[in-house]
């Protein structure tokens, strides 16, 4: 078992701009991801999914600091503060950002975005370049229509997929995929997510899908984890985890998401995402939780749960403290 | 080039409107400050010609005719360049200008050929180091130079270099050395002649004093460039895209070159063109005074000594269209580079 | 039944200059021969895949892209054939949401001119604005607390809410929504799927949206117009068109969408475990 990621209590953090705090978006994360995974990370708004993200793709801002290891196929890449991300990006990962609209270069056309990737990671000329990007288009259901086109001219969607298609194009043994599908409908959400899916399973690329929509992640992902205010609060197989969700946040991010054709009412979590300044044990979601007792004020450890395999939360009420 | 002809053909239309007006203006100014316009015109003439002068002034303005007449007249002369003949030097007043203007021209030109590549370079040079040491002493020396008057530093540079080589950079061209060679200007760039007609020694001459003043120019566009570019290059790399190009394994050389170059180069070709009309004062001030080097300060120097009121005219005339037109280019070169702009 | 908006086939493009050929201008076709009919308070949907010209259908009702040819009636009244101050009347009465939250509010601008904008513009007094303001603020589930701020520190949701306060404010009779929620998480989504329905309930308005989402369409609409490639596929209401699709594309997107969803429509669909 070769592991493509591995995060050893990973924390991640963002100095603010006077310089007199720091919003800890990823908090002591420990997560293994083996290669041939399709591993999902949901999580709502600032739970620190991008982040996370961002962090295996090499291309944590400036401004971020960084405590814990974060190991990529067994090269040191985060060591405490210091990062090393040479020779891994673009080879080793690739990434697919999470906003179309401004992750591609305004004066580059989609074919010199092809180009300047490809010759830098795998040598490639013009023509040898444009064949590739001609493939990964296709792919993606673009024509080669778009290669001409400066990035304005597409559409946030067109924008999406070219994105999709550039993270393809350079064989990358582990993609980062940020949100990939969110500004397409779902003919093209579904064919995107069975490419990422026919990549991992017939080409073994690990695939990490950082995701809010739940419902996507069941045609891809064999294994999830569910972030909160930085913290993974419950983790498992995908099938398990949306099947027999266990923390009260996954059950109440389920009541979320829209069903074609049953108009249940839809059941918004109460209250908005925190920032994390004071990076404090205590349950993430102790003030939004229905079923908060007071043991809460105290960070429970990740265990697991009943006799699932691999199916881990984070929760007071499931490991027998009941009442306090 | 994502510009039409259309937009091109519209920009320059606009500028030929803005050209009339300026001319108009300076038309309506010339005919309602106190004295007759003729008089002026003619250049204060005194003794037994006077009154012939005038005379002929008065009829090369048409200021018998009707003023919409005189008007048009006027900026049929101005577009033709025929300003009637300019009363110190007596040759036509286009020729003096066209003589400032390609002296100062070429000394513009030749810094700004310095400086803006150089402003550029440091500027992305102490962005890709923000806080280094060598940033901040940019930083610092940007700030200590941008706020020195540039004839004191052209006296400083012309100082230096007098003391230091021997050798006092004054004029364009050793005019002994010139004769001698058979040096023939004929467009009056002397460094562009020099190179077409071989003649190496005058080249090497008109170079050794042309960079003193340049010099002395290029410290404010190098100044305003860096710092302008710096912070450009600062936010490009914090912009989503150089992120998402770093992480799909495009080389450093490779971002700056093609991500980060493009899109600061249409904002620092605009502030660059600003600085360049912003210079042209400075220019006329330091070729005259400090270099001796004749240009449009010594022409504009000369006229107001010597009540050439035409050539006084024709100068703000011709300097105010200089400055419509190095804005109508520097818009033009803009728009036809960002991809986003549509016209 | 009042037609409050109707659109007469109306074909739409973009001016495009590319390449070597940037000298030459041609018009680009988006949309093709689209008519649709909205009525007095309806709720409709447009669906359709991206790039299918969803976004451009709304510049032409906000009065933004004059069609190539066809007619845009709002209240009966050709909008790009009447005279620039009773076109601006009428587009007063449109409400509109558009597509990012994140890039379409004025980072520096206080929370009240944005929302107060469409009210200064026809001259309202700035002291009923900010009453108002504070007003749809309410409606909108914001707190007073942020009408001084600027929108930087907003997170998407309540700048979502911020751009629906600044769309009720002029009190529209159409509400016209690009794509609300696909910039959200499904918790966010959801609020504001509840919010807008509660908007369309108390204020009785005429609900225009454009989504991708057919899940976020069936709670928002009651009428689908599908799209595809610039022209209309089918049209109808969301329990015809969810039951009996009659286009091969409306087809495909149904089953895909289930595809996606499998594992929440209970446990018959296949799950990679
Ligand atoms: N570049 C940054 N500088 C400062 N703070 C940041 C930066 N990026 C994110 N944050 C903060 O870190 C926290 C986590 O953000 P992150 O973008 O990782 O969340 P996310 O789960 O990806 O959310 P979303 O679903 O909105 O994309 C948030 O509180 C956010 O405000
Ligand atoms: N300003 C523009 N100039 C030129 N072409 C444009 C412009 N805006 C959109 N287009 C083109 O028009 C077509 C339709 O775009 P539109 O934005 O209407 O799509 P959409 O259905 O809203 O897509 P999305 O769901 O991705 O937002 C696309 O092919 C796009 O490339
Ligand atoms: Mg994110
Ligand atoms: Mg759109």
């Amino acid at each position: 078992m070769v592991l493509a990621v591995r995060a050893g209590g990973i924390s991640i953090g963002y100095i603010d701009e006077e310089e007199e705090y720091i919003v800890w978006a990823v908090r002591g994360v420990d997560l293994a991801i083996e290669e041939g995974d399709a591993f999902c990370l949901v999580g709502e708004s600032g739970s620190g999914k991008t982040t996370f993200a961002s962090a295996i793709a090499g291309i944590l801002p400036p401004h971020a600091v960084t405590r814990g290891k974060l190991y990529i196929f067994d090269r040191l890449a985060i060591d405490e503060s210091t990062w090393n991300f040479n020779g891994l990006r673009g080879r080793v990962v690739s990434y697919i950002p999470q906003n179309p609209g401004t992750s591609l270069s305004p004066f580059l056309t989609v074919e010199d975005h092809f180009y300047y990737v490809l010759r830098d990671t795998l040598r490639y000329d013009r023509e040898k370049s444009r064949k590739a990007a001609m493939e990964a288009l296709l792919k993606v259901g673009l024509d080669r229509g778009v290669l001409e086109d400066y990035p304005h001219e597409l559409s946030g969607g067109m924008q999406q997929r070219v994105l999709i298609a550039i993270a393809l194009a350079s064989n990358a043994k582990i993609i980062v995929a940020d949100e990939p599908t969110s500004a397409i409908d779902a003919n093209l959400r579904a064919s995107v997510l069975q490419l990422l899916g026919r990549l991992n399973r017939e080409y073994r690329v690990t695939l990490l899908l950082v995701t809010h929509d739940l419902a996507s992640t069941s045609i891809v992902c064999n294994r999830l984890a569910v972030m909160l205010a930085g913290k993974i609060v419950e983790t498992g197989r995908t099938i398990s985890v949306l099947r027999n969700p266990q923390h009260p946040y996954t059950k109440m991010l389920l009541d979320c998401v829209p069903l074609l054709g049953v108009k249940k009412p839809l059941k918004p979590l109460p209250g908005e995402p925190i920032q994390v300044v004071e990076d404090k044990a205590i349950c993430p979601f102790r003030e939004r939780c229905p079923r908060a007792i007071d043991k809460c004020v105290e960070e429970p450890p990740l265990k697991p749960v009943g006799d699932e395999e691999n199916h881990y939360v984070k929760c007071w009420r499931l490991t027998g403290v009941e009442s306090g | 080039m994502p510009v039409s002809l259309n937009y091109i053909f519209k920009r320059i239309i606009l500028s030929i409107l803005v050209v009339i007006g300026v001319i108009v203006f300076s038309y309506i100014l010339l005919l309602y400050t106190p004295g007759d316009p003729a008089v002026k015109w003619a250049g204060n003439p005194r003794g037994p010609e006077a009154r012939k002068a005038i005379e002929m002034a008065r009829r090369e303005l048409g200021l018998d005719q009707p003023i919409h007449v005189q008007i048009a007249q006027f900026i049929y002369h101005v577009f033709t360049g025929n300003l009637g003949l300019s009363i110190a030097y007596k040759v036509p007043v286009s020729q003096v200008i066209t003589s400032g203007f390609t002296a100062t021209l070429e000394l513009l030109v030749f810094a700004y050929l310095l400086a803006v590549p150089l402003g550029l370079w440091l500027g992305i040079y102490s962005a890709l180091r923000r806080g280094s040491r060598f940033d901040s002493f940019i930083q610092s020396l940007s700030v200590v130079l941008a706020s020195m008057p540039t004839f004191w530093l052209g006296a400083i540079i012309a100082l230096i270099s007098y003391s230091t080589t021997g050798f006092l950079p004054y004029g364009r061209v050793s005019y002994k050395l010139a004769a001698s060679t058979g040096f023939n200007p004929i467009t009056g760039f002397y460094l562009l002649d020099a190179l077409i007609q071989g003649n190496y020694a005058v080249f090497l001459d008109a170079l050794l004093r042309i960079i003193p003043p340049a010099l002395a120019i290029s410290v404010y566009p190098i100044g305003v460039v860096a710092r302008v570019s710096r912070t450009l290059v600062a936010e490009a790399l914090l912009e989503d895209y150089v992120r998402t190009a770093v992480a799909w394994g495009v080389r450093r050389n490779t971002i700056i070159k093609h991500f980060v170059l493009k899109s600061i180069i249409p904002p620092v070709i605009q502030i660059s063109g600003l600085a360049f009309v912003y210079s042209i004062v400075d220019a006329m001030v330091v070729e005259s005074l400090v270099f001796g080097r004749e240009g449009l300060g010594s022409i504009l120097l000369d006229s107001l000594h010597k009540a050439d009121f035409r050539v006084t005219i024709a100068l703000a005339i011709y300097l105010t269209i200089f400055y419509i037109l190095v804005n109508t280019i520097v818009d033009i070169i803009q728009a036809s580079i960002d991809p986003r702009v549509k016209i | 039944m009042d037609s409050i908006l109707e659109l007469q086939r109306v074909t739409a493009g973009y001016k495009s200059i590319k390449g070597f050929k940037s000298l030459i201008k041609r018009v680009e076709i988006v949309l093709r021969d689209i008519s649709f009919t909205v009525e007095k308070g309806e709720r409709v949907a447009i669906i359709g895949e991206s790039g299918s010209g969803k976004t451009t259908i709304l510049r032409v009702i906000l009065g933004l892209l004059k069609p190539i040819s066809g007619k845009v009636l709002i209240y009966g009244k050709d909008l790009y054939s009447l005279p620039s101050d009773q076109k601006l009347q009428i587009l007063r009465r449109i409400g509109y949401v558009p597509q990012d939250p994140y890039r379409s509010l004025n980072p520096v601008l206080k929370i009240k001119y944005i929302v107060g904008e469409p009210l200064e513009a026809v001259g309202v007094e700035w002291r009923h604005i900010e009453e108002r303001a504070s007003e749809v603020l309410k409606i909108v589930g914001l707190p007073q607390s942020i009408i001084n701020d600027t929108a930087e520190e907003l997170s998407g949701g309540m700048r979502q809410r911020v751009l629906i306060a600044r769309a009720i404010i002029a009190e529209p009779e159409i509400l016209v929504l690009d794509e609300p929620t696909s910039a959200l998480d499904v918790s966010i989504q959801a609020q504001i799927i509840n919010l807008l329905n509660s908007i369309y309930n108390t204020f009785k308005v005429t609900m225009i949206t454009v989504t991708h989402d057919l899940g976020v369409a069936q709670y928002l609409a009651d009428r689908l117009i599908i799209l595809k490639s610039g022209k209309i596929v089918e049209e109808g209401s969301v329990d015809e068109v969810l039951r009996n699709p009659k286009s091969e594309y409306t087809k495909s997107l149904i089953t895909s969408y289930l595809q996606i969803t499998g594992i929440n429509s209970l446990n018959n669909i296949k799950i990679r475990g």
